[in-house]
């Protein structure tokens, strides 16, 4: 008979596998690549004419999420991403002309330095920094007042939209199984 | 009955059915409940996980990407010679990735249909032929059109260029019956349920009806007996880290893949078939999505994600829907960094978003990757590149017309465009294709329907021409390019297959 056992357990509460790849997917020097990146995308002018870095509790939940994502990547996506912050780490050389790694330059130099990344007129180049900067900035606004700083209006992001006179959600049944009308209009 | 599963299983499985199904997206669960409802005996393995409805609705975009998306959403087809790398958007989990759509529902245009019945010879995928499966497919997913109180501010500003272009707009079909609220998250998940993903429209008939389901179920190899596939195996997913699942046999008189475009070549090639153009030119639909700062706030979140089209441009094979998406993703992907990213950011209730969709040639081929999962890469036919190149033109003078103060181009490091002239400079300017921001959603054609075994990999029915027993239902069998949203049209052909397939095994 196929069914799950009695007593069961949450898929989400077993440890992770090698096979489904629910881990870790970056090294912790990928992490400090991401984690330079992502202060020096989401800096904001200082008022004096420099820049601030985000807060670290912000930084630090982006950057989890994204080793979190990255781990529920296959080996092909992983060892990618690995190439791309590699390559992010050591071409300051090429692109600011200075012989340190990214993760050592301070913050307005990393910024002129990504800025010049994606704005690279050859296309493999340009695409390697928006590989790296969307899967990092996707946790970023999604939350708190990350998101509310983008102007949406809702209490959170997973929320309905506001009706007055809205129609009614979802039909669950009780074994959680939605269900969907016999006879649906058309 | 509920679904299993895997990784839960205490033990190896071992079971026998009438028809195993690979897959559960639009095409394996359709093919699910018309077999279940004829009386058949069917099991559904999928690989990805399971999550209730009301689960999905709670994920955030990045627990979404994480938990549904195949490569947390990070799955891309790389561009060979003059190709932007594509970003795709593929399910991994109980019910694939109708769970990712926008909802839109076409059926295919006729075109289409008459070239395949007369060009290809493949008169049981004619319109006239297929009328009875979309009429089932529609009725069942609730498709209606969205009606114009449903349109968002960001889509009707582009609606407006679009009219003063003498462009017509119409409304678009979805699978949301009459509960979409507007609340532009279908992608992610309806945050009220309303989409009709095939987890909510097909599945629970399939398991009324007695279909088993198994999720975390990797099929790694279709066993074969006398020449005939009699079954598949593989491995559950979970367990212990770094120690292999347990192991499965599925036994019956029918195998069907429905792992999709991607997927079902790789399973087929591992087995050692080699049909003509298995793997191989696969359409993607390529796109280009204009983003366009107004001067006013528009909140375009507030809305269907899509829900308005033109067919002025099909003659030129480029298409163009309205289309949002969770206002997280669209600011990640915004252009600029540091302050110039975040002031953009804070203005985006001012941005408004259109889409733009090529009918390709199909450049696509799939091939082993370095783990398990294959590698897709994409070859831009020059046509096409011509077209996604004015359709970003289209775009951006639509938005202009529409009063929109600057047009985000969907090229990596473009600056903004703020006038008529300044989008025809840039679209006349030398451009290296892979500075463009491409995506597509509508994988297509790795295993082609075909009237000659020397030409396709299946017959109209879906039946392998290599290997009996076998048969394929999911998009990797439409004959080519499609030029729409590709869900009505898959579930279509599923539907076709389900039937000749029912009327095989029954009596």
């Amino acid at each position: 008979m196929l069914t799950n056992p009695d007593e069961t357990i949450s898929a989400d509460d077993l440890p992770p596998s090698a096979a489904d790849w629910g881990r870790s997917g970056v090294s912790a020097g990928g992490l400090r690549v991401a984690k330079a990146a992502a202060e020096a995308y989401l800096c904001e002018p200082d008022g004096a004419g420099g820049v601030r870095a985000p807060s670290a509790q912000w930084v630090r939940q982006i950057v989890e999420q994204y080793d979190l994502s990255i781990g529920h990547a296959s080996l092909t996506v992983r060892l990618g991403m690995k190439v791309i912050l590699t390559l992010v780490e050591w071409l300051p050389v090429v692109f600011l002309r200075r012989w340190s790694r990214f993760t050592r330059l301070p913050l307005a130099e990393r910024l002129a330095y990504l800025e010049r990344f994606e704005a690279h007129p050859h296309g493999l180049v340009a695409s390697v920094s928006y590989a790296l900067k969307v899967p990092l900035l996707i946790p970023a606004f999604e939350e708190g007042e990350a998101l509310a700083m983008t102007g949406f209006d809702r209490e959170s992001i997973v929320s309905a939209r506001r009706l007055v006179d809205g129609p009614s959600a979802g039909r669950e049944s009780d074994d959680g199984a939605a269900q969907a009308p016999e006879d649906p209009p058309t | 009955m509920s679904v299993v599963h895997g990784r839960e299983l205490k033990k190896p499985l071992r079971e026998h059915c009438d028809v195993v199904i690979v897959g559960s997206g639009a095409g394996g669960m359709t093919m699910a409940a018309h077999l279940a409802e004829a009386g058949l005996d069917v099991i559904v393995l999928e690989e990805g996980a399971y999550y209730r409805s009301q689960d999905i609705s709670a994920f955030k975009p990045s627990e979404s990407l994480r938990r549904l998306f195949r490569e947390a959403g990070m799955l891309a087809a790389l561009g060979r010679g003059q190709t932007p790398t594509i970003s795709l958007t593929v399910g991994r989990a109980v019910g694939g990735s109708s769970l990712l759509t926008g909802g839109v529902c076409f059926r295919i245009p006729s075109e289409v249909h008459h070239g395949w019945e007369h060009d290809l010879g493949l008169t049981g995928l004619s319109e006239r032929s297929l009328q009875d499966e979309y009429a089932d497919v529609e009725r069942r997913m609730a498709v209606t059109r969205v009606p114009e109180r449903l349109r968002s501010e960001s889509t009707r500003r582009f609606v407006r260029g679009a009219e003063l272009m003498g462009v017509k707009m119409h409304a678009l079909h979805r699978n949301t019956g009459d509960d979409c609220v507007g609340s532009a998250m279908c992608n992610f998940g309806c945050p009220v349920g309303a989409k009709r993903s095939v987890d909510i429209s097909y599945m629970p008939s399939a398991l009324r009806h007695g279909t088993r389901i198994v999720s975390d179920a990797l099929v790694q190899e279709i066993v074969t007996k006398g020449g005939r596939a009699v079954g598949v195996a593989g491995r559950l997913l979970g367990g212990r880290f770094g120690k292999p699942g347990l192991s499965f046999r599925v036994t019956a008189r029918a195998v069907v893949l429905s792992c999709g475009t991607i997927h079902t070549p790789m399973l087929l090639q591992g087995q050692g078939l080699r049909s003509h153009g298995l793997g191989r030119y696969i359409t993607v639909h390529p796109c280009v999505r204009m983003m366009a700062r107004f001067k006013e706030p528009l909140n375009g979140w507030d809305g269907a994600l899509q829900s308005a089209h033109t067919d002025h441009f099909d003659g030129e094979g480029i298409k163009f829907t309205s289309v949002y998406t969770s206002v997280n993703v669209l600011a990640a992907s915004l252009p600029g960094a540091g302050p110039e990213l975040m002031r953009r950011v804070r203005d985006m209730p001012h941005y408004a978003v259109f889409g733009g969709m090529v009918h390709d040639g199909g450049g696509g081929v799939v091939s082993r990757g370095l783990g398990r999962e294959p590698v897709l890469s994409y070859e831009m036919a020059p046509r096409d590149l011509v077209q996604l190149r004015r359709a970003m033109a289209i775009l951006a003078e639509m938005a202009l017309l529409g009063g929109a103060e600057e047009v985000l181009p969907p090229i990596f490091g473009a600056e903004p465009v703020r006038t008529k002239a300044q989008v025809r400079a840039l679209m006349d300017a030398p451009l290296d294709a892979r500075r463009i921001e491409c995506l597509a959603f509508h994988p297509l054609g790795s295993a082609r329907a075909a009237n000659d075994p020397r030409r396709g990999v299946v017959n109209q029915d879906g039946a392998s021409y290599e290997l009996p027993g076998l048969y394929i239902a999911d998009g990797s069998i439409l004959p080519t390019s499609i030029g729409v949203n590709s869900q009505v049209p898959i579930m279509t052909l599923a539907t076709r297959v389900a039937w000749r397939l029912r009327d095989a095994l029954l009596p």
